[in-house]
C-alpha cells in the first residue's frame, strides 16, 4: 500500500512554488508595487546511505539566494501558494550545482553518516586485520619450508660426500633430487608476490563490501518569491 | 521532538534569533537554522572535528540521481505542482527512512507462493543481519535450502542492495532455480551460454561445470568476464564441489569479486574437515588460520571427520554458517515402506545369467590371451547385467566389437548374445507392468516414478508401458532446460507415470507423486537416496512407497534387500543416511573407482565364486556393518549436533 502511494506520488510534487505573505504590515503593503520581486530556491535531497545490508534515508536541504547558500526560517512566514507569472528564474541549474557541493558537507556531518563510518570501520578493520594476519602466517610458513628444505638439502648432500654404500647412495641421491625439486617450485612459485596479490586483492573486496555509498537524489525543488524582508536573509 | 524554547519569555518584540530550538538529542539551534530537516530527521549534528574518525581505507562511493534534470527541466518550464502533494509524500517517507533489517519487507509479495516455514524466513535474515550475507547455509537436505536463498536474493533486490546477481549451480538444477525463482519470488534470472552474456545479463545463473573451463593454453578463465564483473551477490549451491583448492572450479569461484557470498550445501563436509576448511577459506580467507595451523588446531591425524577441538571449530563455524536440522523445523517426517518385488526368471533366462557370470569369471580374456583383471570386469559389467537385459545386451555387445578381446571371449559373448534372441519372456518387465497394474488399480489418479540406470532400458520399458494406454512421460539427461520443464509438467498434469534415468533427475521435485519403482537399482546407496529425495521433499503429504525389483536367485535379490530395506528405509529421515556412511567412509570412491559400498559388494561377490549362500553371508556383514554405523551414529548424533547445530 504504502509502497503504491510511494509510485504514484514519485513523478508528483517535485516542484512547488510559494509566494511568502508572512510578516506583512502596511509599510510593506504600500512599497510593495516598488520593489522588484525577488526569490530564492530550496532544494530538498533524499540522502541514501547504504552499506552492508543497511540503508538509510533522510532528507536535507539547502537555501540558495543569489548563488549563495543562505540560512532560513520558513516557520517565521506565511506563505501562499505563487504564481508561475509573477516570477522569473534563470540561474537554476547553477544554483543546483551549488546545492549538491554544500549537501555534500552537510551529509559529512550528520550522525547517521557518522554511525555508519563507525559501524564500517569496526567491521572493516577486523576484516582486514584478518586478512594480513592469515598472509602474513602463510608467507612465514613458505619462508620456513624453503628455509627447512635448504637445510635438509646440505644436510644430505653432507651425508652424501661420507656414503659408502651403493643402496643409500641412491637413496640419498633420490632424496637430493627430491628437495631441489622442491626448492625450485618454491622459488618459482613466487609465493611472496603471489601472496602479496592475493592479499590485495582480498583487502580490494573487503573495502568494496564494507565501502558506504552515498546516494543523492533532489527530491524537490520549491521557488519562494517575495516583496520585502530582503534584508533578512541575506 | 522539537521543543521551541524562548529566551526572552513574554518579550512581545521577540526577534527570531531569541528563539532556539532544542533538538531530540538536546541540542540547540537558533530557529533560523531550523530546516525542514530538522522535522522529518531527528539527526543529531556532529562536530566537525568528528570528522577524524573517517578512516582513510573505507570507500565512500558517492552517486548522484540522472532523474535530478528533469526536475531542474519542470523549474526552467515553471510547472509547478501542488504543495499538498509534497505534504503527503513527505508522510511515507517517514516510514521508510529507516530500513532495519529485522524483517522481511518483501515477504507480503512471496508469501502466497511460499509454505510458510518459519525456519527459511530466520534463516534469510541471520544471514542478512547478521553474517553480512557472507555465510555457509548447511541445512540438512529437504529444508529448502533454495528458498532460504531466494528469500535472500529477495530482500537485498526490494531493498535495492544489489544489482548484479550470480547464482551458479550444478547443470542439472539450472532449470528448476530458474523456476523458482520466476515461480516463487518473481525474479527473471537469465542462463549464461556464451562469454558475451556476463556482460549484459544483470542476473546471472550459470553452470559452474560449464564456466570454470580454463583454457591452459591460454591460461585464463574462458569466462574470465566473470572475474572483471564487481558481484554484489553470489550463491553457489551444492557448494560441497567446491570442497577442493586445486581445481578450476574453487579457482574459479574464488577469483570472481563479490561482496555477498552464499555457499548452499547440506553437507559442508563429506569425508574430511579440510573440505570445511577449503569452503570456509572461499568464504573468509584466514577463518579457520592458515592450513597448517587449521591443521594442527582442528584435526586428528586418524580421524579426518571429527575435530580435535570441536566446541572451538564450532563456535568458529557459528560465525559464518547456518545449519538446521529436520528436527528443529516444522518439516514433518515422510515414512519410507520398502516393497521389494521377486522376479522369478525362466530358465533359459537364468541360463543367459550364468553364462555371463561365467564369461566374467572364466573366459575373459584379452587379445593375448591374458586374463583380464577380474575385479574391474566384474565392476564394470556386473551391474548392468544383473539390472536388465537390455544393458546386458549392450556390454555383450560391445565385448564382441572390442578388438581388445581374445576371440574366444568374443565367442562366448556372441552365444549368450544368441540365447538372447531366443528369449520370448521377459520376467523382469512382466512383474514391472504387474506391478504398475497394482498400483494403478488401487487408485487411478496416483503418479509412479519408474528409475532405471540405463537409457536403453528406460526406451525398453516405455516400448512395454505405452501399449497398455499409459500415460507415460520419459526423462532422461541431454535434454533441454524447457523440454525438462515441459516434461515435468507434462506428469504433473496429465500423466501417471514418468520414467526417468539418473542422469538430469537431479534436483527434481516430485514431491506430489509418492510411488517410486527401482526397475534396477544403482549398488551406491547415495544414488537411491538421491531417487528418493525427489519425492520425500517439502510437500510430499503421502507416505512414500519404495517399489524395487529384486531378482530371485541373483545377486541383485541381496542387494536390493541391502540397500532398500536395510538402509534407505530404516526410519531415517531424509539426509542421515548419507551422513551415516559419511561416517563410516563408505561415501567415497574406493580404488576401483566405484563407490566403496559398490566395492564391498562387487568384492563379496568376487569373492564368493557365485556362490549365493556365501555371497548373503557377506552381505549379512556388510549389514551389521552399517547396523553399527547406525547405531554410532544415534550415539554421535549429540556430538555432531554439538559441532555443527
Amino acid at each position: 500500500m504504502v509502497t503504491k502511494l510511494i509510485k504514484s506520488l514519485n513523478e508528483k510534487g517535485q516542484t512547488t512554488l510559494f509566494k511568502i505573505v508572512g510578516n506583512s504590515n502596511k509599510l510593506n503593503k504600500k512599497t510593495t508595487k516598488k520593489i522588484k520581486k525577488e526569490h530564492f530556491s530550496r532544494f530538498t535531497f533524499l540522502v541514501s546511505l547504504q552499506y552492508l545490508n543497511e540503508k538509510e534515508k533522510f532528507l536535507s536541504e539547502v537555501f540558495i539566494k543569489n548563488n549563495k547558500v543562505i540560512k532560513i526560517d520558513l516557520k517565521s512566514f506565511k506563505t501562499t501558494t505563487g504564481k508561475s507569472k509573477e516570477i522569473e528564474i534563470d540561474n537554476i541549474d547553477t544554483e543546483y550545482e551549488i546545492a549538491k557541493k554544500n549537501i555534500r558537507k552537510k551529509i559529512k556531518k550528520k550522525k547517521k553518516y557518522f554511525n555508519a563510518i563507525n559501524l564500517l570501520n569496526e567491521k572493516l578493520e577486523k576484516e582486514i586485520e584478518r586478512i594480513y594476519k592469515h598472509y602474513m602466517d602463510q608467507s612465514t610458513e613458505k619462508d620456513f619450508e624453503l628455509e627447512n628444505a635448504k637445510k635438509r638439502l646440505s644436510q644430505l648432500k653432507s651425508q652424501l660426500n661420507h656414503s659408502r654404500e651403493h643402496k643409500e647412495i641412491i637413496n640419498l641421491r633420490k632424496n637430493i633430487k627430491f628437495k631441489e625439486e622442491q626448492i625450485k617450485s618454491l622459488k618459482e612459485d613466487e609465493y611472496k608476490k603471489r601472496l602479496e596479490n592475493e592479499r590485495q586483492f582480498f583487502v580490494e573486496d573487503e573495502k568494496n563490501k564494507y565501502s558506504l555509498n552515498i546516494k543523492i537524489e533532489l527530491f524537490n525543488i520549491s521557488i519562494f518569491y517575495h516583496n520585502q524582508i530582503l534584508k533578512d536573509f541575506s | 521532538m522539537i521543543i521551541i524554547k524562548k529566551k526572552k519569555k513574554g518579550d512581545k518584540n521577540l526577534k527570531k534569533t531569541d528563539i532556539k530550538v532544542v533538538t531530540k538529542y538536546g541540542f540547540e539551534k537558533p530557529i533560523w537554522a531550523v530546516t525542514l530537516e530538522d522535522l522529518y530527521d531527528e539527526d543529531e549534528i556532529i562536530p566537525q572535528d568528528d570528522e577524524k574518525i573517517v578512516k582513510e581505507h573505507i570507500k565512500i562511493i558517492e552517486s548522484y540521481s540522472n532523474k535530478d534534470k528533469k526536475i531542474l527541466q519542470k523549474i526552467k518550464n515553471k510547472k509547478f505542482e501542488n504543495q499538498n502533494i509534497l505534504k503527503l509524500k513527505l508522510k511515507p517517507f517517514e516510514i521508510y527512512k529507516k530500513e532495519k533489517l529485522d524483517e522481511l519487507l518483501s515477504y507480503p509479495l512471496i508469501k502466497n507462493n511460499l509454505e510458510y516455514l518459519p525456519h527459511q524466513q530466520e534463516g534469510a535474515i541471520r544471514i542478512l543481519r547478521d553474517m553480512d550475507c557472507r555465510a555457509l547455509l548447511a541445512d540438512e537436505v529437504g529444508l529448502g535450502k533454495t528458498i532460504t536463498a531466494g528469500m535472500v536474493l529477495k530482500e537485498l533486490i526490494f531493498r535495492r542492495l544489489v544489482k548484479r546477481v550470480l547464482i551458479l549451480t550444478p547443470p542439472s538444477l539450472m532449470n528448476q532455480w530458474k523456476e523458482e525463482l520466476k515461480e516463487k519470488f518473481n525474479l527473471d534470472f537469465k542462463f549464461i551460454n556464451t562469454t558475451s552474456d556476463w556482460v549484459k545479463t544483470k542476473y546471472c545463473l550459470a553452470s559452474l561445470d560449464r564456466v570454470k573451463w580454463f583454457d591452459k593454453k591460454l591460461k585464463k578463465f574462458k569466462h574470465d568476464k566473470a572475474h572483471e564483473i564487481y558481484w554484489d551477490l553470489i550463491i553457489v549451491d551444492e557448494a560441497h564441489k567446491l570442497k577442493d583448492r586445486r581445481t578450476d572450479r574453487w579457482k574459479f569461484v574464488d577469483k570472481l569479486q563479490k561482496k555477498r557470498l552464499l555457499l548452499l550445501t547440506a553437507t559442508p563436509f563429506q569425508n574430511d574437515l579440510l573440505e570445511l576448511y577449503n569452503l570456509l577459506y572461499l568464504l573468509k580467507r584466514g577463518h579457520l588460520g592458515t592450513l597448517s595451523k587449521f591443521k594442527e588446531k582442528y584435526l586428528l591425524q586418524e580421524d579426518k571427520r571429527h575435530p580435535l577441538n570441536p566446541e572451538e571449530l564450532k563456535t568458529k563455524l557459528d560465525e559464518v554458517m547456518i545449519r538446521r536440522r529436520r528436527d528443529q523445523t516444522k518439516v514433518k517426517y515422510n515414512k519410507r515402506i520398502a516393497k521389494i518385488i521377486e522376479v522369478n526368471l525362466t530358465k533359459e533366462e537364468y541360463q543367459i545369467y550364468e553364462n555371463i557370470i561365467e564369461l566374467l569369471m572364466k573366459h575373459y580374456l584379452n587379445w593375448k590371451e591374458e586374463k583380464i583383471d577380474t575385479k574391474m570386469a566384474i565392476y564394470s559389467i556386473l551391474p548392468k547385467i544383473t539390472s536388465s537385459s537390455r544393458s546386458s545386451i549392450q556390454s555383450l555387445k560391445k565385448i564382441v566389437n572390442n578388438p581388445k578381446y581374445h576371440l574366444s571371449t568374443k565367442n562366448f559373448a556372441k552365444e549368450i548374445l544368441k540365447n538372447y534372441k531366443k528369449i520370448k519372456i521377459n520376467s523382469k518387465i512382466k512383474r514391472l507392468i504387474e506391478v504398475v497394474d497394482n498400483i494403478l488399480s488401487k487408485d487411478k489418479q496416483t503418479k509412479i516414478i519408474i528409475y532405471t540406470k540405463h537409457p536403453a532400458t528406460l526406451k525398453y520399458i516405455v516400448s512395454k508401458l505405452k501399449p497398455k494406454k499409459l500415460q507415460v512421460v520419459e526423462f532422461f539427461g541431454g535434454l533441454t532446460p524447457k523440454e525438462k520443464n515441459k516434461r515435468i509438467n507434462e506428469f504433473k498434469n496429465n500423466a501417471q507415470i514418468l520414467i526417468s534415468t539418473d542422469t538430469g533427475s537431479e534436483g527434481l521435485n516430485l514431491q506430489f507423486c509418492n510411488n517410486i519403482i527401482n526397475y534396477d537399482l544403482p549398488w551406491n546407496p547415495m544414488l537411491v537416496e538421491q531417487r528418493i529425495g525427489r519425492l520425500d521433499r517439502i510437500g510430499q503429504k503421502k507416505e512414500i512407497n519404495v517399489y524395487a525389483l529384486a531378482t530371485k536367485k541373483t545377486i541383485e535379490e541381496n542387494i536390493v534387500d541391502l540397500i532398500v530395506k536395510k538402509m534407505c528405509c530404516i526410519g531415517l529421515v531424509m539426509g542421515e543416511l548419507p551422513i551415516i556412511l559419511i561416517n563410516m567412509g563408505l561415501d567415497s570412491i574406493g580404488k576401483s573407482g566405484s563407490n566403496k559400498i559398490q566395492e564391498k559388494l562387487m568384492n563379496a561377490f568376487i569373492e564368493s565364486k557365485d556362490n549365493l549362500e556365501k555371497f548373503a553371508k557377506s552381505i549379512d556383514e556388510v549389514e551389521k556393518q552399517i547396523n553399527k554405523g547406525v547405531e554410532k551414529y544415534q550415539i554421535t548424533k549429540k556430538l555432531n549436533s554439538n559441532l555443527l547445530d
